[in-house]
């Protein structure tokens, strides 16, 4: 029987757990026998043709960093593209390389992967999403799911602890900040809302020490320390060494070698915390932003979970312990709670057939229910009475956090006589954003073909419906003539990437 | 249901659609089937009177605000021909004042005008059929018009006409520009009504004196903007120059020379006294309070954002100048956050970086107050539950496709994180 995976997409490190024969999710090691493995994807001259990915592909950096790519989660959901030797790369196909390491890696110890869940961040884009699923497809699997990290990490947690209240949990990793709070009551894992920044963790941390570090070099030598990429992707190195080291010393020194020669370099963990203060006022302006969402105290928050490497810094637990007067929990792989957690999604997820009983006995003890990630509205013209004019704006349909699965009918009213079209456009925001220019489109067409020859007021029936899956579903209608138009929203299986796919480099 | 919620939709006439009563149809047939029609419906047919025609003037209370309402009205014994028929009544308004100058009401309300013109034009055809033998006792409301919509060709003393073409249902009537085109052979019945009113408002063939007061005022405002962080930058200045043009292309031929003379004086005024700091912003506020009508009061607010950004960065003393001014003439203050913030997506930074900043911790914390809109005077608890809902909002726009306005966004975040740390934190 094919096994159950969990993966960790992460942006600079990846995990796979899969489900095992009693129903617990088990981390597994990669070929170079770790836990996790490195985001990175290489392509060597030598081997031109060829990728490399996990550890090899980062200490590749060293050697060419101009063939190696990194941190593309990041650009999940948009047009970037990476260039290496005259091809062109899309982050979800490289991601769909990383991917396809981790499961041949775990295949090759464990037999055959079946089915997987992958997990993003919870502000991921619907862009980002799709990418995702793209990237899924792209390796070959089997998909199942996308979950989000934080829902993935209190479900391992609610299956790993007795935590009961409103749990907090903190995912601070190497790219992203993400901030959730869940309901865990018994076996039931409620998540009731996430905020993020996809653009907060530990290697902003590296790169505010290493514009230190230049900065000293230059102040001391009179010339730049960092020449070219090479020596960018060293002192980054270097600079998140020192990073790891505060951890656990009061002060770091290190010699860094320039062209004018060597000097040392010391970071006292006084002047790193002041040097980040104001990432870490943004993590509580998020923390602000979550908490008032709900309408909650720091009181009624009954457990903070830490998951990502970078809650490894002192200074977390420090403001943690000092805003919620609570000592975060710890004592759970904070790395690999997300993956864990995701294998268990996949398993809750899989056909039950596919289960051996002991599985399904131990995945009855938790139960997930989830709500909906953004805020999902139609524009509509309006008029502002303020300003005493027609305006577009951006029609509520789904509000963010309604429990899954949900869905809303609203109806709206043509505007002239004679008209035969109506313009849809579907939107997607984090906040309630009434301005249809501070919402994303995700959709946009025609209600057309209409009856002519009718008055103005011919109601539309609208609906938007979020299944459990995460999945949008959406559809149009002229309720007098019955002509609708439903919006598939899920990604484009026609449009195929003109980027190489990841079967053009086998990997050994 | 919510009230009238159009969707965005295709236009057919071609014409654009500009200041609008959006849910006034909904809301006056309310207002207009109350009961009037049976209450007044009698058989005691002596006495009665023959079928009249008329319209009135009324005010009626809709959404709790008075508005001004021209009611076509029946009243009288119904004439043979009418009972017992589906009837549709067309009502038509021309203006005979001066018929060399033109005789189109327009209306550019949906719901009040023509298909395929912005002439007012109402058709009522959810009338009981009339019963023969009966009529109505009192003055029925049929037809209605919102006044504050209708626009004449002149200010002053019109002469107006009231038609009503009855026709049978499905045997359509059209109309262009006010006058039968088609199915004039399907009309069962026509009533005229002449009424002398007066406009009180500016014609659609004319500028009015407060506009010509509202445009001067518009373009002071903006050079005191431009002018307030020092120099007028030409990036500014083009934009009020963007605006000036499309007033006179909008004028009427024979008079775009008098437009492009009159504003290019305003113009030159205008940054003559912006440059030596002799223009009263306190005169222009006035002015406009005095002249501008709600929808000129946010043109001119608009634009005046408009050139604060312009020269692509959000400078905190044209902000704050923005800020004050708004107040005092009236906009909303969430429809003012709403403009300031787009346009402080439009700039191409907002600040410089926190890492750069060399001015004091006082003046940085003032100039993020600035920024991000708040007082600080504040107490601690107001500034965070503020910069909470900022940040709740910024927060929501990194996702947006514009990379610009995500850039913005990003920065607007870093901002409100740093004002965190002074205000909150420290
Ligand atoms: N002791 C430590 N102190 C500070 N940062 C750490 C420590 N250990 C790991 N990190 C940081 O954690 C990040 C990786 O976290 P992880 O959760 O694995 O990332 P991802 O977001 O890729 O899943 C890296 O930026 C790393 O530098």
């Amino acid at each position: 029987m094919g096994k159950i995976a969990g993966i960790d997409l992460g942006t600079t490190f990846s995990a796979l757990s899969i489900l095992n024969e009693s129903g617990k999710a088990e981390i597994v090691k990669n070929f170079d026998g770790d836990y996790l493995t490195e985001s990175v994807v290489a392509f060597p001259s030598e081997e031109e043709g060829k990728a490399i990915t996990g550890k090899d592909a980062k200490d590749h950096l060293e050697i060419e960093p101009d063939r190696v790519i990194k941190e593309v989660k990041r650009d999940m959901g948009t047009d970037k593209t990476y260039t290496v030797a005259g091809k062109e790369h899309t982050p979800f196909g490289i991601s769909s390389m990383i991917l396809k390491k981790l499961v041949q890696d775990s295949e090759k110890q464990h037999g055959k992967i079946e089915d997987v869940v992958v997990t993003i961040p919870a502000n991921f884009s619907n862009e980002a999403r799709q990418d995702t699923e793209k990237a899924i497809k792209e390796a070959g699997l089997n998909f199942k799911y996308i979950i989000e990290e934080p829902t993935a990490a209190a479900l391992h947690y609610a299956s790993s602890n007795s935590l009961a209240g409103k749990v907090m949990i903190y995912d601070f990793g190497g790219g992203t900040f993400d901030i959730t709070i869940a309901e865990i009551n018994g076996k039931d894992v409620i998540c009731k809302t996430s905020h993020g920044d996809q653009r907060l963790g530990g290697t902003d941390i590296d790169r505010i020490i290493l514009d230190k570090m230049k900065d000293a070099y230059k102040k001391d030598k009179g010339v730049d320390l960092v020449n070219n990429k090479a020596e960018e992707y060293n002192f980054t190195f270097l600079a998140e060494e020192i990073k790891k080291g505060l951890t656990k010393k009061e002060k770091i020194s290190k010699m860094i070698s320039g062209k004018e020669g060597d000097m040392k370099f010391t970071l006292t963990r006084e002047e790193f915390e002041k040097n980040i203060s104001t990432m870490m006022s943004k993590i509580d302006s998020l923390i602000d932003v979550t908490l008032d969402e709900l309408n909650l105290k720091e009181s009624d928050i009954s457990n903070i979970l830490l998951v990502g490497g970078s809650t490894r810094i002192p200074i977390v637990k420090k403001n943690i312990l000092k805003r919620f007067n609570k000592e975060p929990l710890t004592g759970v792989n904070v790395d690999e709670a997300v993956s864990l957690g995701a294998a268990l999604y996949a398993g809750k997820k899989a056909d039950p057939k596919k289960l051996t009983a002991a599985q399904s006995e131990e995945l009855k003890k938790i139960d997930l229910k989830t709500v909906c990630n953004f805020y999902f509205g139609s524009v509509i013209l309006r008029e502002n009475t303020e300003k005493q004019k027609l305006e577009p704006y951006n029609e509520t349909m789904l509000a963010k956090n309604t429990p899954l699965p949900c869905s809303q009918t609203k109806t709206f009213y043509t505007m002239t006589d004679g008209q035969t079209a109506v313009e849809c456009e579907i939107k997607q925001s984090l906040a309630e954003q009434g301005d249809p220019d501070f919402a994303t489109t995700i959709w946009k067409g025609l209600l057309d073909n209409l009856p002519p020859n009718r008055p103005q007021g011919r109601p539309i029936e609208v609906t938007f419906s979020y299944d459990e899956n995460g999945m949008m579903h959406c559809k149009y209608k002229d309720v007098e003539s019955n002509i609708e138009m439903p919006v598939d929203l899920s990604i484009d299986k026609d449009k195929e990437s003109d980027a190489p796919t990841a079967n053009d480099f086998t990997i050994e | 249901m919510e009230g009238i919620l159009l969707l965005i939709l295709i236009f057919f006439g071609g014409w654009i659609i500009r200041a609008v009563f959006g849910g006034a149809k909904a809301a006056v047939k309310t207002v207009a089937g109350q009961g009037s029609l049976s209450e007044n419906l009698q058989n005691e047919i002596v006495g009665m009177g023959e079928f009249q025609f008329r319209a009135i003037k009324q005010t009626k209370q809709i959404d709790n605000q008075s508005k001004d309402m021209l009611f076509m009205q029946f009243k009288g014994l119904f004439p043979a021909g009418l009972t017992n028929r589906n009837l549709s009544f067309l009502f038509t308004i021309y203006d005979n004042t001066n018929p060399q100058e033109g005789s189109w009401v327009i209306c550019h309300v949906p719901g009040f005008n023509e298909v395929t013109s912005p002439t007012f034009q109402y058709i009522a055809e959810d009338i009981p059929k009339l019963q023969s033998g009966y009529g109505w006792k009192s003055w029925v409301n049929i037809g209605m018009a919102p006044l504050e919509f209708l626009k004449f060709p002149k200010k002053g003393n019109r002469k107006l006409e009231f038609q009503c073409a009855i026709s049978l249902q499905g045997s359509e009537v059209t109309t262009q520009h006010g006058y039968v085109n088609r199915g004039k052979e399907n009309i069962i019945a026509v009533y005229n009504y002449k009424m002398d009113f007066v406009n009180q408002n500016s014609g659609y063939l004319e500028i009015s004196e407060e506009r010509i007061k509202v445009e001067k005022s518009i373009i002071y405002l903006c050079f005191y903007i431009a002018a307030a962080d020092g120099e007028i930058d030409p990036k500014e200045g083009k934009i009020i120059k963007n605006w000036v043009e499309e007033q006179r292309d909008e004028a009427p031929q024979n008079r775009k020379e008098e437009t492009k003379k009159r504003l290019n004086e305003n113009i030159l005024n205008a940054v003559k006294q912006a440059k030596s700091k002799d223009l009263s912003i306190s005169q222009v506020i006035k002015d406009i309070n005095d002249n501008a009508t709600k929808a000129e009061k946010y043109e001119a607010l608009e634009l005046a954002l408009a050139v604060m950004s312009a020269d692509g960065v959000a400078d905190q003393k044209e902000l704050d100048e923005l800020d004050i001014i708004s107040k005092k003439i009236g906009i909303d203050p969430k429809e003012y956050k709403n403009l300031r913030d787009k346009n402080i997506t439009k700039v191409d930074v907002v600040a410089e970086k926190e890492e750069t900043n060399t001015g004091t911790i006082e003046d940085r914390k003032k100039k993020l107050a600035s920024l991000i809109g708040f007082n600080t005077s504040s107490s601690k608890d107001e500034i965070k539950k503020y910069l909470t809902k900022e940040f709740a909002k910024w927060n929501a726009m990194i996702n947006l496709k514009d990379q610009k306005k995500k850039d913005r966004a990003e920065e607007m975040l870093k901002l409100i994180a740093e004002a965190r740390k002074l205000f909150i934190d420290q």
